[in-house]
């Protein structure tokens, strides 16, 4: 409903990234997600910031879905950015721009990756790629169930605690002093409405997974990496590959 | 509780079902062995959720960093009451979504806050208190700070950039100062920003670890908290026979054969079933009818699987419950059935890897032609319940087991349901068993089996004819004054976004003094943006909404929301506590009976846990309290959603006697036919504008 937030939900489209395998998207976000801790510089996050915005006009994002952050977001910003100036003049304005820009376009790639992917294609992807833990002899299928039904259960969680939050807006407040229910702390009550409402369905989720005679299949159009998947991560390896050369020609 | 006994050579073997309030948290609950039961999955998955959205909460919004301290709980409660094996699929789980959704570093997160959550929910498990929570957090806290520490040494540019960060802000802050005039303040803050940066691994180290120690301590608290209130919350999954998963069997349940059957759930006194004699052959189309708690419900059990406690039940082969050529269910409530998330992933969902569906023919044949792509949350109930035959079928079953599936479905979607039902043992040889109470879905089988207080009577359909229920309503108050109006309400959401969606479109309403008033819509119309923005808790993007000339936004709680989903509604731990919270400083011990009676609770209800009442008692005791509080007008969201048959007829007597008391009450629902009989006025809302209005 009035989420602030981007939904958790793919944005139609027929793309080259739509159609890249989940996983290979996972794998980009995971690799330049490392990259920018491991070298935090300029070249890097120019770099991460080109693969975002590649994708995402490859992809058709409309300039609308670009969530518009609070207005004391850009001014935590941008007092941050003036403090450091005041201290260390153009330089560290730059590095506090640099620790902002940081953490920017990590999770741009991260949001990019949910509005170009179905929800049911991210659990049998994660699944794939923890595939050698096999080896090992954990139960990776078992996790992959676990989390495709937890993707699945998200948005209605988000939606429940909306609902838990409005439902408190609503209670009148009393004076502390009172010993009045009304007065009380409400955060382990909160809590506890939460927990219990995520147990029930729980329990109906169950049964409805024994009435299917338990787990199995998780998707009806099973998707695998093909040759768009290896070239994407090609050019990945090889911007990383240039990103760190130039930082540390430069 | 979230336990199921290892499959045993000898007697039937029989799941404990009192396991929540004694067993709970006996450590041999962790006896199960080999993969995880269906219920665990779905703890894991819906409790991991949980940690994924207070974790995300808190990093979006900065006034609930908190919430980040809510995190481990949800994954503690899953150690405390299951196995080991259950906790590491929950920090796998929440992890990998987590990163799915987010990213590397909240996935970070997330992981720590589930090795927390599993710490003190194996403390708790093991029976041990805070003594060993503080044990356990001397060693762990410092390794984990230090497991932080570590990275951080490792990732040398990061570190630099970081500590460069923060030197400058601290220097910045300390000119600051000293350019005010505030010379010793601007010293103090500007050395110690220094201090930190030089020795960043001990500032670090000390700070991760207490603040370790401390999420440890919250998440106990929370946790034992959480486990006292929820101990009456019967977790169980009753169609679960504890089979061993890994063992294959010979499938074959017809024709089946009861003689003498008797069923008494595990820990109680009453046999529910007794002296069950019924045959079942192929292709016969059979309804089970009869009041609620006459046993119909636990009647399907047996058929699926259950073994009963007397008795024999006699079958050529294993019911096979949700295999191939073996025994469907479908359940009463639509969207908790739905697994996958789209259309066809809901219908193979569970299949094993190597199945043949014929998804598009199966869509066909429960009308739902085309959909296939369709998000699974996005169908109408009635269509939820047609997908969930469809997945049912995809198994080609010999019998099909269709429990209440009607009752929280429309009236048109009802008929749809049970002609696909009909046609199957027509079609395709299915042995069809349909659960209800209704007498003209009863017609529509060969034959009828009724019950009666567990056991098989004689069908007279007369019997069935719901009782009468005519409401005393007082006449249409034609001249009330007005109370509550709409003016040209618009609302979209995300406006400018892909997912732009204009859920109300120039809504105009006047609701007077004493009014009963119903809005109808279906799935979609935006009537619950219409309940939300009528309450005050949405701003119009356009419009205004004014009770008594002031707009509602203004007076929050001054007009009384009950929302489709009750238990979220009741937050506190007695029903007593319940009433007297929503009801404000003024309502007292008095005033709780009171409210009571008027919904037709029993007055010493007011002492009991709010996690112990049934469904209905749920939404009676939200109408309860909406009344203490004294609303100038109440506004009930689906107030029979999700209610069997019996108790949609106890909450329309409460709604009959509200209105009797002259409360003014606005009913947004799909369910015309029932509530039509408590209301003076309807209106219908469809994709956002109102129809027959003023």
């Amino acid at each position: 409903m009035s989420l602030k937030t981007p939904p958790l939900r793919q944005i139609p489209g027929d793309s080259v990234v739509h159609r890249l395998w989940a996983g290979t998207k996972l794998l980009i976000v995971l690799m330049l997600g490392v990259m920018t801790w491991v070298l935090p510089s300029w070249p890097a996050l120019i770099l991460v910031a080109i693969c975002v915005i590649v994708m995402a006009v490859a992809a058709g994002i409309p300039l609308g879905a670009i969530p518009r952050p609070p207005w004391w977001f850009w001014v935590l910003m941008l007092v941050a950015i003036g403090v450091s100036g005041v201290s260390a003049g153009t330089h560290g304005m730059l590095v506090a721009l640099r620790g902002t820009v940081l953490g920017l376009v990590v999770l741009a790639m991260s949001i990019l990756v949910v509005w170009t992917t179905p929800m049911a294609e991210l659990a049998p992807a994660l699944a794939r790629l923890m595939a050698p833990l096999r080896v090992l002899r954990l139960p990776v299928d078992e996790w992959a169930v676990a989390i495709a039904l937890s993707l699945r259960g998200l948005p209605m969680l988000m939606e429940e605690m909306r609902m838990l939050r409005a439902a408190q807006r609503l209670r009148p407040t009393s004076r502390a002093d009172s010993g009045h229910p009304s007065a009380e702390l409400s955060i382990l009550d909160m809590v506890v409405a939460a927990m219990s409402s995520a147990m029930r369905r729980a329990a109906e989720m169950g049964e409805a997974i024994t009435a299917r005679g338990g787990t199995g299949r998780l998707t009806a159009y099973p998707s695998r990496p093909g040759r768009a998947d290896a070239v994407a991560l090609l050019l990945i390896a090889a911007a990383c590959a240039a990103a760190i050369t130039l930082t540390v020609l430069l | 509780m979230l336990r199921a006994p290892c499959r045993t050579t000898g007697p039937p073997p029989h799941r404990q079902n009192d396991g929540v309030s004694t067993h709970a948290l006996d450590p041999r609950a962790g006896t199960v062995t080999g993969p995880l039961r269906p219920l665990e999955i779905a703890t894991v998955a819906i409790l991991s959720g949980l940690t994924v959205v207070s974790v995300v909460i808190a990093a979006v919004i900065p006034l609930a960093t908190a919430a980040g301290l809510l995190a481990p709980v949800p994954i503690a409660l899953i150690a405390a009451r299951t196995r080991p094996r259950a906790v590491v699929a929950a920090a796998v789980t929440s992890t990998g979504v987590t990163f799915a959704v987010a990213g590397l570093a909240p996935a970070l997160s997330v992981l720590t806050a589930a090795i927390l959550g599993g710490l003190v929910g194996e403390v708790k498990r093991r029976g041990g208190g805070l003594a060993m929570l503080t044990a356990v957090g001397i060693v762990a806290a410092p390794v984990l700070a230090a497991a932080s520490v570590l990275v951080l040494w490792v990732l040398v540019p990061l570190r630099n950039l970081a500590l460069e960060v923060l030197g400058n802000l601290a220097e910045g802050i300390g000119k600051i100062f000293r350019g005010v005039g505030l010379r010793s303040i601007g010293d103090g803050i500007d050395g110690f920003g220094r201090n930190i940066v030089d020795h960043w691994w001990i500032y670090m180290l000390i700070s991760g670890a207490v603040g370790t120690l401390i999420s440890l301590y919250v998440a106990w608290w929370l946790l034992v908290g959480v486990i006292n209130r929820l101990a009456h919350i019967k977790m169980e999954d009753t169609l679960d026979s504890s089979r061993d998963l890994t063992v294959d069997e010979d499938v074959d349940p017809l024709p089946l054969r009861m003689s003498g059957v008797g069923y008494r759930y595990p820990n109680t006194e009453r046999e529910v079933l007794h002296g069950i004699d019924l045959a079942l052959i192929r292709g016969e189309f059979v309804a089970v009818v009869g009041a609620n708690g006459s046993g119909k419900s636990t009647l399907a059990k047996l058929l699926a699987g259950t073994e009963p406690t007397v008795g024999v039940v006699d079958r050529p082969g294993a019911p096979g419950l949700g295999r191939t050529g073996g025994t469907a269910v479908v359940l009463q409530r639509p969207e908790a059935q739905m697994l996958g998330s789209r259309v066809a992933d809901d219908l193979v969902w569970g299949l094993p890897a190597d199945a043949e569906v014929d998804i598009d023919g199966l869509l066909d044949e429960v009308g739902l032609t085309g959909l296939a792509m369709r998000e699974t949350s996005d169908l109408s109930g009635g269509q939820q319940q047609r997908l969930a035959v469809a997945a049912a079928l995809a198994r080609d079953p010999r019998l099909l087991i269709a429990d209440e599936v009607t009752s929280m479905v429309d009236p048109q979607g009802r008929r749809d349901l049970i002609s696909i039902l009909a046609e199957l043992p027509r079609r395709r040889g299915i042995t069809v068993v349909l659960i209800t109470h209704r007498d003209d879905e009863a017609r529509a089988a060969d034959r009828v089996i009724h019950l009666q207080a567990g056991r098989i009577v004689e069908h007279r359909p007369e019997w069935m004819r719901p009782e009468e229920h005519n409401p005393q309503l007082p006449a249409a108050h034609a001249g009330g004054r007005p109370l509550l109006t709409v003016e040209d309400v618009s609302h979209t959401y995300m406006a400018g976004s892909p997912w732009e969606v204009t859920a109300l479109h120039r809504v105009n309403l006047q609701v007077n003094e004493g009014d009963g008033l119903l809005i109808v819509g279906g799935n979609g119309s935006g009537k619950t943006t219409l309940a939300w923005i009528v309450a005050g808790l949405i701003e119009p993007s356009e419009g205004r909404v004014l009770l008594r000339g002031e707009p509602t936004s203004e007076q929050i709680g001054k007009v009384g929301l009950g929302f489709q989903h009750a238990r979220l509604q009741l937050q506190k731990t007695s029903v007593s506590d319940e009433i007297m919270a929503v009801g404000g400083e003024s309502v007292g011990t008095a005033e709780v009976g009171h409210v009571l009676d008027l919904v037709a609770l029993p007055r010493e209800i007011a002492a009991r846990r709010v996690d112990s009442l049934s469904g209905g008692q749920m939404r009676r005791v939200v109408l309860a309290s909406l009344a203490a509080s004294k609303p100038d007008v109440l506004v009930l969201d689906e107030p029979l959603a999700g209610l069997d048959p019996g108790a949609r007829e106890e909450v329309l007597d409460v709604l009959a006697g509200l209105r009797r008391q002259g409360i003014t009450i606005i009913i947004i629902s799909h369910d015309l036919e029932a509530l039509d009989r408590v209301c003076n006025r309807r209106v219908e809302l469809a994709a956002g504008v109102l129809e027959g209005s003023l």
